[in-house]
């Protein structure tokens, strides 16, 4: 009997981990996604000040959090993120409007798909 | 170098822990799941432990995920002969009163020189000698030997 225990404790954990894994990638990719998207909107504006702001906002942000994703993603990807968004600020620094849109599409694909891999939907089962 | 030291050193640890829950066998008395879903227990702890991008919860999560199912299993197992009998099958008799079933052999795909060899280990060098012959579950075979011979 106490073996059925230890695996009910084993299922229970493996349970807790997935949905709190879930629930904290989700919740960080909807928060650097729309910080990003502010950041474009004021890089369409011409606003590159503000969008430095929230560059270095997502970025103290993201290192923050980097180390429990790092937990539960592949590290490389969380890594591809840190470096988007550190180039991200350098071209709104230098105010290269073009790659900034096309570095920030790109990183907020990375996100969705980060968060999409996540999900028990049948493309990821099989 | 050092992350896969420690990550190495994580992996025995809990792949020792996961075993002993499991229970104590030798392989040669596990049934084929067992002995699958332990073949299966290794690899998973290889890759985190080659590859240190991959999170080490990627391995420890599907270890723990098949030790709670294979203790499950096994507790059912023991309560529901049905259940056992799908996931175990049944043993099956080969030799009965000196005589070789030649069918059943051909459906498990044992050889006659299979059969001689597990009739030697046993110690029995004349099929005629064997009552009942019957390979069991885990694959191994019991001998019921003529009432002379005994």
């Amino acid at each position: 009997m106490k073996r059925v225990w230890i695996a009910i404790a084993l299922l229970l954990v493996s349970g807790i981990l997935c949905v709190s894994e879930y629930t904290l990638i989700n919740k960080q990719c909807d928060e650097y996604t729309s910080i990003i998207k502010k950041a474009d909107e004021h890089v369409k504006n011409d606003e590159f000040e503000k969008a430095v702001k929230e560059c270095k906002k997502a970025e103290k942000q993201f290192t923050k959090s980097d180390s429990i994703m790092n937990v539960f993603l592949i590290h490389g990807d969380v890594d591809d993120v840190t470096n988007n968004i550190a180039m991200l600020k350098k071209y709104a620094q230098y105010e290269c409007k073009s790659e900034f849109l096309s570095l920030s599409a790109k990183t907020k694909r990375q996100l969705l798909s980060l968060q999409k891999s996540e999900l028990p939907m049948f493309e990821n089962i099989f | 170098m050092l992350i896969t030291l420690i990550r190495t050193v994580l992996l025995y640890v809990f792949i020792v822990l996961a075993v002993r829950i499991m229970g104590k066998r030798q392989i040669s008395d596990m049934q084929t799941s067992e002995l699958v879903i332990t073949l299966v227990i290794s690899d998973i702890a290889s890759i985190p432990m080659q590859n240190t991008a991959q999170p080490l919860l990627s391995g420890v999560l599907p270890i723990m995920i098949l030790v709670a199912l294979e203790i499950i299993v096994s507790v059912i197992m023991m309560k529901s002969k049905k259940f056992r009998k799908v996931v175990c099958g049944n043993p099956i008799i080969i030799i009965k009163n000196g005589k070789v079933d030649e069918k059943e052999l051909k459906r498990m795909r044992i050889s006659y020189d299979d059969l001689y060899s597990l009739l030697r280990q046993q110690e029995v060098f004349n099929v005629s000698d064997v009552k009942y012959g019957i390979v069991e579950t885990n694959g191994s075979i019991s001998l019921m030997k003529e009432e002379k011979n005994q």
